[in-house]
């Protein structure tokens, strides 16, 4: 066997164990964490997982009676025509503060399909959740959907 | 894979670009050869631009108004105007009518009168650009206009004088630019290489031209077939439309390349530099980029359906853009197929390598090895994503899976494409020699393979220490960082492994080219000759002393009595000084002969 033959017999080899490695590591990594019940990290998950199904009638029970005055009518085709993106979404770090919890979770979306195109972009997203009658609900339009009609701020008295 | 199809279209033109530059440096080398031998100015290379391109300039002018009055009398006579609410065309095509055609007459009737005049004339490159040059805008505009006028005679368009007008026009000037130069033979080889140099534009645009409408004429019935075999539609589309659409475009590109390609070049050029430049960079290598990257589509379909996460519920859903794959498919496969089987039949398997062949097969190695290089990065980085993390609030049940599906992709077709073509010209530099290893397509190739491969390995290697430092700095370090750096990790170790293979080819190609002679260093000596006046063979001996290299010569006249010198005693001394230790000697000439006395300063 030449030298050349010997050097593309490698390169062979490495592919092999490499798309070998890729397979058993996706294998065992293709799940999601489960939060306890009740918690504000399991309805930002469960918030999460209507908007990667598309439905926005339950993404939209998760957001606060208050939150839903301020803001009117939410748009649901933000949620239900979200065409060919997906996204996956990784808690970094929940935050307690005064009656509420900021959660930090970095969103990976992804776009197009196949060899010939399509991209991916990663960011980091700020949820506002506070506890209504023992639930963790939204306070803050959480991504992606956006408050459509916020009230005005009440005038301050006293001035102008 | 858009890598590769990109890669290989974007250096195409680069590549077809080289071939011609190499091929009209060849001819050039010749032509000046043959006018050595027949130096004559003609009118002059000032002169000579000036008319030829004030008469190009006259054509076009002519040939935009010809066109837009012929055009406007068309309109005219069908009878489908109603009502016009100016008469701004007629005015600009009576104003580009009125200056063009005397000028392009006037003009056109002064070279041809510097021709029979200057019988230099008939060999000015520059007269021959202007026929090709004409030749070429007017087929350019040729093909547009008479896919318009296919489109009239197919009924997918009313009628429409303008094209009429143009193609009319236009198609009777290029017949009289064909007509011109074809009755004055090319007297040298440049000028034939302007005449071929349109020949094989037109084979090319022509070529490209029927390929395209080829694959739109395929498109359509199989996309027909596939809805009728898989699919329910609501609404039954009429596909012959579209297929007459495809098969306007489709015959106009046959009828150009059929002229040009079958008529003149496949048998009537062949085995010349341009012959193999279209056969390689303008048929070969887009075929097999084309057919290449539309087997990537496939595959990765099939993949992604079977072991990845398919965004359509339905396999006939997911499957429903395979018709748009499978006509480039037949297309590049058969414009590959035919280019090949043109080669085989005029050249042969065992002739060695043109150097279009050469730039072919490189350009295909560097499109498998990048292909390769994208799919192992994107499997190492699925990898570096999957080690233990932050916990996942949402990932889905496809989400590794399709990244992985692309990168087995990749590998697969990138692994066969560089591995057979890298096989061919390793196995060709073995067999070549040093004059295959030192052929520019391999040091360009290796030198870029190495070098882009190093810079990479170096930009990200920065990256990755940046945030591994930052990390420690900040005590912020967790399994995190190789995630949020999977995908320069996995790039240094792919280009790291490219740089290196292709460092040790470089450096077998530099063991293997002949050793350059051993320039020992230049001895230095001084050397002081003594002899009297009218020393016989004096100058004997001071010639054959200055002929010592690194010697330097100072004479002293020595007072006395003359003698004599032989030529035997001269080659003696030479030959003492060449082994001699020291470097000063003092050459005593008397009458017992030579006398060599080595010295020192004190």
């Amino acid at each position: 066997m030449s030298t050349s033959t010997r050097w593309l017999a490698g390169v062979g080899v490495v592919v092999a164990i490499v798309v070998v490695l890729a397979t058993v590591l996706t294998a065992l990594a293709d799940d999601e964490q489960e939060f306890s019940a009740g918690s504000p990290e399991a309805t930002v998950q469960s918030y999460l997982r209507a908007v990667a199904d598309s439905d926005a009638t339950t993404a939209f029970t998760y957001l606060s009676p208050e939150l839903l005055d301020r803001c009117g009518d939410f748009p649901r085709d933000v949620i239900t025509q979200r065409g060919d993106y997906r996204f996956r979404a990784t808690l970094v770090n929940t935050v307690q503060r005064d009656g509420t919890v900021e959660i930090e979770v970095d969103i990976t979306e992804r776009w197009g399909d196949g060899p010939f195109g399509g991209g991916e972009s990663t960011w980091s997203q700020v949820f506002v959740l506070s506890q209504e009658d023992g639930t963790w609900l939204f306070t803050e339009p959480p991504w992606p959907t956006y408050c459509p009609n916020p009230k005005p701020m009440p005038a301050v008295p006293g001035n102008g | 894979m858009g890598i590769l199809v990109s890669l290989i279209f974007s250096l195409l033109p680069f590549a077809v670009l080289g071939g011609l530059i190499m091929a009209i440096v060849a001819s050039r080398r010749k032509s000046d050869e043959a006018s050595e031998e027949e130096p004559d100015a003609g009118i002059g290379t000032v002169r000579r631009l000036f008319l030829y391109g004030i008469t190009f300039i006259a054509l076009v002018f002519s040939g935009v108004g010809l066109s837009l009055l012929l055009g406007g009398a068309l309109n005219a006579a069908a009878g489908d105007l109603v009502v016009s609410t100016s008469d701004s065309e007629l005015a600009v095509a009576l104003a580009f009518t009125v200056v063009g055609v005397p000028a392009w007459l006037v003009f056109a009737l002064l070279a041809q009168r510097t021709v029979t005049r200057e019988p230099a004339e008939r060999r000015s490159q520059l007269r021959r650009a202007y026929f090709a040059a004409a030749r070429a805008v007017a087929l350019c505009i040729v093909i547009a206009q008479a896919i318009e006028v296919a489109r009239y005679i197919a009924r997918l368009e009313d009628f429409d004088g303008d094209s009429w007008g143009w193609l009319l026009t236009w198609a009777a000037i290029w017949m009289l630019h064909t007509r011109l130069p074809s009755a004055e033979a090319a007297p040298t080889n440049a000028t034939r290489l302007v005449d071929r140099l349109y020949v094989y534009f037109a084979s090319i645009v022509g070529l490209y031209v029927f390929g395209a409408g080829a694959i739109f004429t395929l498109l359509s019935p199989l996309a027909a077939a596939y809805d009728a075999l898989f699919r329910d539609l609501l609404v039954p589309v009429s596909w012959s439309e579209d297929l007459r659409e495809g098969l306007t475009v489709a015959l106009v590109g046959l009828a150009v390349w059929a002229w040009h390609w079958l008529r003149l070049l496949a048998r009537g050029d062949s085995r010349t530099t341009l012959w193999y430049t279209h056969l390689f960079l303008a048929g070969i290598a887009p075929g097999l980029a084309i057919a290449v990257g539309s087997l990537t589509v496939v595959l990765f379909q099939a993949l992604q359906w079977w072991f990845g996460d398919p965004h359509a519920a339905e396999a006939a859903e997911h499957f429903s853009s395979l018709p748009s794959a499978l006509a480039p498919l037949l297309v590049g496969g058969l414009s590959w197929g035919y280019h090949r089987a043109v080669l085989r039949e005029e050249v042969g398997e065992a002739s060695r390598w043109s150097e279009p062949e050469r730039i072919y097969r490189y350009l295909a190695a560097a499109a498998g090895l990048l292909t390769l290089s994208a799919g192992l990065v994107t499997l190492l980085a699925v990898s570096l994503d999957a080690l233990p993390r932050r916990p996942e609030l949402l990932q889905g049940q496809g989400w590794q899976r399709d990244s992985l599906v692309l990168g087995v992709t990749l590998a697969f077709v990138g692994l066969p494409l560089w591995a057979r073509y890298w096989a061919l010209t390793q196995h060709e530099a073995a067999e070549g020699g040093a004059a295959e290893r030192s052929a520019l397509p391999r040091r360009i190739y290796l030198f870029a393979s190495f070098g882009i491969a190093a810079l990479v390995t170096l930009v990200n290697l920065t990256i990755i220490l940046f945030q591994l430092f930052e990390g420690i700095l900040e005590g912020s370090l967790s399994s995190e960082f190789f995630r949020e750096t999977r995908w320069s990790l996995a790039l240094v170790l792919v280009a790291g492994a490219v740089s290196a293979y292709h460092w040790l080819v470089l450096r077998d190609d530099q063991a293997a080219a002949p050793a350059a002679p051993v320039a020992l260093p230049l001895r230095r000596r001084e050397v002081i000759l003594v002899a009297p006046a009218g020393l016989d063979g004096l100058a004997e001996l001071t010639t054959a002393l200055r002929a010592v290299e690194g010697l330097s010569l100072r004479s002293w006249e020595r007072t006395g009595d003359a003698a004599t010198v032989t030529a035997a005693q001269v080659a003696s001394v030479r030959d003492a000084l060449l082994v001699a230790a020291g470097d000063r000697f003092l050459l005593v000439a008397g009458t017992g002969g030579l006398d060599l006395i080595p010295y020192r300063p004190v």
